[in-house]
């Protein structure tokens, strides 16, 4: 009886360690994504009043933009876009590697304007931390070591106007830090939050606060 | 003897388990650190020939800033340098998830004694590892600035005060060597931006720091 229990313990904790070191949302993590939802809320207010508000919404085939800044008479202008998901895809992949790519085209005066941007880097899980509660693999770490920009603009289906840049990081030096809200074979949630305060001497010099969320589904 | 084996062979698996799950080097991060020497790098070169190095280098309670200039229009180049005194340069990593970094310099040059007091504190944590980018366990990790504090006390005593939230602000080391006594972390940035106008513009930074 005894022996069957040392057995059984033996087995029990071999398990248990087993699992401990499982990373159990990598797998769900490693897909090729189509971001089908985001949204992008910012708002920065200076001490003297003046506010600027900006938001951006995407679904899988439209967009839309809007821009409010308010001066310290509270005096207010807004300018709104909007316009076509042509991609917007989030490949992430087991070995560590991903690749967002991006491309928006928007109707301007009889021009269409296209912007594309593809960033690509690695990947990693932040581990739990009692400080601020957050458990394993919980948040995740996107390294940006490559951002591609293209931009073109179009008249009656010649290119009027062009720019490109390449711009080139290392690890650790351009990070997106995401909180995963929720982790499915075929649904990924993400969402990254920001809100800084300046005092100088005691006094609000300015706040900036922020919230993105993206739903992505499997492609 | 069979019996033996499987115990034996269970012990083995579970002691494995359990030193690959157990974060080697956290009881080794967790201290009560003094900054003994670091290392602070600016380099930025732009397309139009404008150079811009910044270093600061700490050691045996001096901190040495040089500044080095290089105009495009006339190449001229104007180099300035100042040396502080280290009054504290200490870096407490908590068990409990938090961190604390203070770093405080006197400037006793000229009529007024100037002090400068600049605290970065929020919550660590590690980076798993990554196949692409090599680094295993353990071996990066992530300080989340949650209140930037820098002080100056001159004429008077101001505070400018910064708070964020986790994953705003961070700084991500490697760790280059960690045992009980001796902490070696370094931060390397180094961005190439391109644009189709012929644009080029080169920023390098890196921070290395030596604690025990």
């Amino acid at each position: 009886m005894k022996k069957h229990f040392l057995y059984l313990l033996s087995i029990t904790l071999l398990s248990a360690a087993m699992i401990s070191c499982a990373k159990s949302t990598q797998g769900k993590m490693a897909n090729e994504w189509q971001v089908v939802s985001s949204e992008e809320n910012s708002t920065s207010v200076n001490s003297d009043g003046s506010k600027t508000i900006a938001s951006r919404t995407t679904n899988e085939t439209s967009y839309s933009s809007s821009v409010t800044n308010t001066n310290p008479q509270g005096e207010s202008s807004t300018a709104n876009h909007s316009g076509g998901v042509n991609a917007f895809d989030w490949l992430i992949e087991k070995d560590g590697s991903w690749t967002r790519t991006e491309e928006y085209t928007e109707m301007d005066s009889g021009k269409k304007l296209t912007y594309r941007t593809v960033y690509s880097g690695s990947w990693s899980f932040v581990g739990k931390n009692k400080g601020d509660d957050f458990k394993k693999n919980e948040r995740v770490l996107f390294n940006v070591l490559a951002k591609r920009y293209n931009f073109t603009q179009t008249e009656q289906g010649a290119t009027t106007m062009s720019y490109s840049s390449n711009e080139t990081y290392l690890a650790g030096e351009r990070v997106l830090i995401f909180t995963v809200k929720e982790s499915k074979q075929k649904e990924l949630q993400l969402e990254s939050e920001s809100g800084s305060t300046v005092l100088y001497d005691g006094e609000n010099q300015g706040t900036n606060s922020g919230k993105s969320s993206f739903t992505l589904k499997e492609k | 003897m069979k019996r033996i084996s499987v115990y034996m062979l269970s012990v083995v698996f579970l002691t494995a388990g359990v030193i690959s799950c157990g974060k080697t080097t956290r009881g080794k991060m967790v201290n009560d650190w003094n900054v003994v020497s670091s290392s602070q790098e600016y380099n930025y070169v732009s397309q139009t020939g404008e150079k811009l190095l910044v270093t600061e280098v700490s050691a045996d309670n001096s901190y040495t800033i040089k500044t080095t200039h290089t105009s495009p229009s006339d190449s001229t180049t104007e180099t300035t340098s100042s040396t502080l005194t280290v009054v504290e340069n200490s870096w407490s990593i908590k068990k409990d998830g938090t961190w604390i970094w203070k770093k405080h310099l006197r400037n006793p040059s000229g009529s007024i004694q100037e002090d400068l007091i600049t605290t970065h504190s929020g919550t660590w944590s590690f980076i798993k590892n990554n196949k692409t980018d090599e680094f295993k366990k353990n071996e990066r990790v992530i300080f989340n600035v949650l209140l930037l504090e820098e002080r100056q006390i001159l004429s008077s005593d101001i505070t400018t005060s910064t708070s964020y939230l986790t994953g705003e602000k961070s700084l991500i080391f490697s760790v280059k060597e960690s045992g009980k006594k001796l902490l070696e972390m370094e931060y390397e940035a180094n961005n190439l931006y391109s644009g189709s106008g012929s644009e080029t513009q080169t920023l390098i930074k890196k921070l290395s720091v030596t604690l025990n």
